[in-house]
Formats: C-alpha cells, sequence, structure tokens
C-alpha cells in the first residue's frame, strides 16, 4: 500500500460517508426515514437493489471461483430475472395497494398479528447474525493480505455504516449506494482492462478468451440433470429462482429498497433493471476472473492465494514436504507454459492439429497441477487445521496487491470495501426499521408522534449496527460461521416465503391455519438440517412447499370439522 | 393485480439472448 493507495481509499470511502450524512439531514418523519419520502426514480431503486446484493465477497470470492473453477457460477443466477417478473407483478402491486413500510406488516393485514411477529422475530435473527458476517468476511481476507488488525477493521467498517445510516435512513443509504456502484464498476472496469493490457502482446482479448477456453474455463452452461453438479442450468431456474424469489420479495433488507419507490411503477422498472442486467454484471465478474487465470498462465501464481496458510505451513513440520510440493508445482508452470506457447503458435497458423494437441497437454498439465495444489491443502490443513485451505477468496485480492499499478490498488481495495458498506447499510436499515415498526410500534401503547418514532428507529438502527459490529469481532471464534449463516438462511427462508405465497394466492387460508403450519414446518425444517435428511441447499424448496401443504391441509380440516380445533 | 407488462417480455427475452450468447461463446472457444 503506497501513500497515494491510502488517499485514494480513504478520500473515497470518506467522500461518500459525508455526503451520504449531508446530502440526507433532517428526516422528521416515519415516511421519509424509512420509505425515504417515496421519491425515489427507478434507476435510484435499481441500483439500490443491486449494491445491497452485491456485497464485498462478490467481488473477492467470485473472481476466485472463475479463477479454479470456470465461468459455470453464472448459472446461480438465471432464476433471478425469473423472480423479478414474479415480484413486479404479484407482490410490489399488493405491498402498494395496502402501503405498508415492511414486508411483514402485509401479513398482519391478511392474516393477524401473531404471524406478523413471528416472521419478523425469523428476519431478526437471520439478518441480524448475516450483517455482521457481511463486515467479518472481507475483514478477515483483507486483514490477511495486508495484514490489518481483524477487529481495528470490522469496527471501522461498521463505524461508516453507522454514521449514515443512522442519520439519513432511508434516503442515506440509496444516495450512498448510488456512488458504491459507481466506484465499483469503474474500479472493476479499470482491473478488466489493465489485465489485458498486462498480457504479452500479441495476445488479443479473442485469443486470451480461446486460452481460457483451452483450459476448461469458458464452459459456462451445463444443461445436465445430475443433482450432484451444483451448478447447472437447471438448478439455476430452480433453485435460483426460489431463492432470489424469497430474497427479493420477503427479505426487508430487499423490500425496502423498492417500497422507497416514487410510485408502484417506479419499483417494478428498478426490479426489471435489475432482471436485465444482474447476469451481466455478474458474468463480467467472473470473466474478469478467468482473465486473472489466463494472466496468471505468463506469470508466476503461488501453490496457495492464501498468505496465512503458506505460512503456517512453512512454519511447521511440514515444511519441507511443502517445499517439493512448491517445486512440482513450478515444473508443472514451465509444462503449461510450452504447451501455451504451442497452442497460441498453432492457433495463429490456423494448425487445428497442433492445437487439439497442445490442448491435451494442457490439459495433462491442469489435471496435475489441481491433485498438486489438493495436496498442498491437505498438508496445509495437518499443518494447521483451523487455517482456510480453499484458496479462492484469495486469488482476486493477491493479484489486486502484486500486479496493480500504484492508486489503482487503493481504488480496487475502496471497491471491496464500498460493496461491503453498501450491503451492511440496507441490512441495519432494514433491521432498524422492522424492530421499530413491526414490533415496537405496534405493540406500544400510546399516541407518540412521528419524530419520536424516527428517533427509536435511528436508535434500533444503532444498536442493530453495534450488534454486527460485536458479531465480525467474535465471529473468528466460531468455525465456519459463514457457512452457519448460509444454512440459517436456507432454515428460515422457505418458510417465509411460502407464509407470503399463501398470503398472495390462496385467499382461502386465514391466519390460525397459517401459523400453526408455519411453527410446525419450522420444526420440521430444523429437525430434517439436525438429522441432516437433506443438503441444506434443498431446505428452501422443502420449507416453502411444506408450510403451503400444512396451512392448506389445516384450513381444509377447520372447514370440514366446522371450526373448532384451530381458534385460539 | 396480476398484469403482465411489456417490460417483462423484455427481461426474459433478453435474458434469453444472454443464455445463447453465452452458448456462442462457449462454442466457439472450445
Amino acid at each position: 500500500m503506497a501513500i497515494l493507495d491510502w488517499i485514494v481509499l480513504g478520500s473515497t470511502l470518506l467522500f461518500i460517508v459525508f455526503y451520504g450524512v449531508w446530502k440526507t439531514k433532517g428526516s422528521n418523519s416515519i415516511e421519509s426515514y424509512v420509505k425515504g419520502g417515496s421519491s425515489a426514480k427507478w434507476w435510484t431503486v435499481g441500483l439500490s437493489v443491486m449494491a445491497t446484493q452485491a456485497s464485498a465477497i462478490t467481488f473477492l470470492s467470485t473472481p476466485g471461483q472463475a479463477y479454479h473453477d470456470g465461468m459455470g457460477f453464472v448459472q446461480f443466477y438465471f432464476g433471478l430475472p425469473l423472480a423479478m417478473i414474479v415480484i413486479c407483478a404479484v407482490f410490489i402491486p399488493i405491498y402498494h395497494k395496502l402501503k405498508v413500510y415492511t414486508a411483514y406488516e402485509l401479513l398482519e393485514q391478511r392474516f393477524d398479528l401473531k404471524t406478523r411477529t413471528l416472521t419478523a422475530l425469523l428476519f431478526l435473527v437471520q439478518r441480524g447474525l448475516a450483517a455482521g458476517i457481511t463486515i467479518y468476511a472481507p475483514a478477515i481476507i483483507l486483514s490477511a493480505v495486508l495484514g490489518w488488525d481483524l477487529k481495528t477493521l470490522s469496527i471501522i467498517i461498521g463505524i461508516l455504516v453507522i454514521i449514515y445510516t443512522v442519520s439519513g435512513g432511508t434516503s442515506a443509504v440509496s444516495v450512498t449506494q448510488k456512488q458504491q456502484m459507481f466506484v465499483i464498476m469503474v474500479g472493476m472496469f479499470f482491473a478488466f482492462f489493465f489485465i489485458l493490457g498486462s498480457l504479452p502482446s500479441d495476445i488479443s482479448f479473442g485469443n486470451s478468451l480461446k486460452i481460457a477456453g483451452a483450459n476448461e474455463k469458458l464452459n459456462i452452461l451445463n444443461f445436465d440433470f445430475n443433482t450432484k453438479n451444483r451448478y447447472t442450468f437447471w438448478s439455476g431456474i430452480t433453485g435460483g429462482f426460489f431463492l432470489a424469489l424469497a430474497y427479493f420479495g420477503t427479505d426487508q433488507s430487499q423490500v425496502q429498497r423498492y417500497l422507497s419507490g416514487k410510485s408502484m411503477r417506479e419499483s417494478q422498472l428498478g426490479l426489471v433493471f435489475n432482471g436485465l442486467l444482474k447476469i451481466p454484471m455478474q458474468f463480467f465478474i467472473l470473466l474478469v476472473g478467468v482473465m486473472v487465470f489466463v494472466f496468471y498462465q505468463y506469470n508466476a501464481s503461488p501453490l496457495n492465494f492464501n498468505p496465512a496458510a503458506t505460512e503456517a505451513v512453512l512454519n511447521s513440520s511440514y515444511a519441507e514436504d511443502y517445499q517439493i510440493l512448491n517445486d512440482g508445482h513450478l515444473e508443472l508452470e514451465a509444462q503449461k507454459k510450452v504447451a501455451l506457447n504451442e497452442y497460441t503458435s498453432a492457433l495463429k497458423l490456423e494448425d487445428y492439429g497442433a492445437m487439439q494437441r497442445a490442448k491435451m497437454n494442457m490439459a495433462n498439465a491442469n489435471l496435475k497441477e489441481r491433485s498438486n495444489r489438493e495436496a498442498a491443502r491437505s498438508l496445509i490443513n495437518q499443518a494447521n487445521e483451523n487455517v482456510e485451505t480453499n484458496d479462492k477468496d484469495y486469488v482476486f485480492i493477491h493479484f489486486i496487491l502484486n500486479n496493480l499499478p500504484m492508486g489503482l490498488v487503493g481504488l480496487l481495495l475502496a471497491v471491496i470495501l464500498s460493496a461491503a458498506m453498501s450491503s451492511t447499510a440496507s441490512e441495519l436499515n432494514a433491521l432498524g426499521t422492522i424492530t421499530a415498526l413491526d414490533l415496537y410500534k405496534r405493540n406500544r401503547k400510546g399516541d407518540f408522534n412521528q419524530k419520536h418514532y424516527v428517533m427509536v428507529t435511528k436508535g434500533f438502527t444503532l444498536i442493530w449496527g453495534i450488534i454486527a459490529i460485536v458479531i465480525a469481532c467474535v465471529a473468528s471464534l466460531f468455525d465456519n460461521l459463514i457457512q452457519l449463516v448460509n444454512i440459517i438462511g436456507s432454515i428460515f427462508y422457505g418458510n417465509v416465503l411460502g407464509i407470503f405465497l399463501l398470503a398472495f394466492f390462496f385467499k382461502f387460508v386465514k391466519g390460525n391455519a397459517v401459523f400453526i403450519a408455519a411453527l410446525t414446518t419450522q420444526a420440521l425444517v430444523i429437525l430434517s438440517y439436525s438429522q441432516d435428511w437433506m443438503s441444506y441447499l434443498w431446505l428452501n424448496a422443502f420449507g416453502c412447499i411444506l408450510v403451503i401443504l400444512l396451512a392448506l391441509f389445516l384450513e381444509s380440516l377447520d372447514r370440514i370439522m366446522g371450526s373448532p380445533p384451530f381458534k385460539t | 393485480n396480476y398484469v403482465w407488462k411489456k417490460e417483462y417480455t423484455l427481461v426474459l427475452l433478453l435474458n434469453a439472448l444472454y443464455i445463447i450468447l453465452f452458448y456462442v461463446i462457449m462454442i466457439l472457444n472450445n
């Protein structure tokens, strides 16, 4: 980190924070603090929705995913545009018609107070934990590669977000997200063109795609019906659809973005914008990762990209074994380079026979390299089982710190921290709103003025910000907390989505049947996870379908029996 | 409620186009 990098990083982040505070001061009604005065245009809604979903991990992990496994991950997003259409056509008209401030308020109008309170509490548990992880995930990676103190970094990210989110509410979140998205896109474009410029002069963009394809990094689409492949076209349009529907349709951190739209149409167009741009954006981030792969075909790469992992093994009794693997790695890189030069020469001469032979040589070298890296990972694990051996989160940041010129390093760090802040801001904003409106205001006796509720919402937003910082600071004490958050998401999401679908599509089902079905489903989903009946990735669909079937069964039974069993 | 709008058709068509484009990129570079 040069001084110029510090200046670029510091000035970018501080400008966004203080511009957000200055631009949105003086919210004195719940309407302006929670819905941003319902004045957002469609592009603000769209950018806000995209910035909320794109966290630091999107920019750290996705390029590394492409580096190791190619671009198949883009298929995970194929269900998202379909979910956007369903939300625009079904969810938004009802949210707007009932003029709700929170997603769960709708459930009271449709069912009853206990269903609203249950879903609000499920949201707070899940999103409260996730907000801590949104800060922790980039903090642990940046602290490992830059030597910064993990807790200090977590506290700084948290405080920067708290400053503008508490002060300006939803308006401040959307004002800053527009600037954060601008920084993110500019930074990623600079990185992309820098990589292209760093390749040998005779390697064009077209050639680099050919090289990536020859190394099996451009297998974008997979139409296999095998459920063991995590990312296929089919898993994308089914599992990805369910997940996107639950996340964008029922998670307040997203719902609050589009409820701030000036009209129903502006909200809908905002989500259409997201449905049109999300897949190209993810494709571009993955393409940056593939270009990093091509770059490392011409430049030396480490055996493992996580410096903490390398340090752990080199300071252990396995150092000698690791050195042998590293020598093998250098030899393989030399072999790959020979095969690569054969391939690019054959490409220029359009000698397809020689191209096929070179491709075979590259495939063999890649296979050996894969098993060599695998052996290195298991050696690191033996040396220290607490260190992260899967280095996909470290590939892009390693490339940034070791290859980008002065100034651009600071800009790319601003990209990563902006992404962390934009997601955290939406989460804290939603957590504060739900606590203040669904729990405090709904159950509070007496009449208070708007100013009181704005102050209360600010207070709860601040408290959730502090909780998120505390979670980020203690997260390293727990094993694999990041996966735990994903699992908790899967445990609750399906159930909540099912409740909303019941509200929209099954008008005859009433509150008691839904509430009992929801509690039963939640217990069964937790049981099926603890008994390992299915992978946690399927819990979403399981919970959603189960709660709908149970509620339909209970309501029908209730009507046939003439009602006594479920009256409370 | 539940009105189909031309923007939704645009979302479907453009995303179908992206997938076709991905397929072409995949075929041309393999």
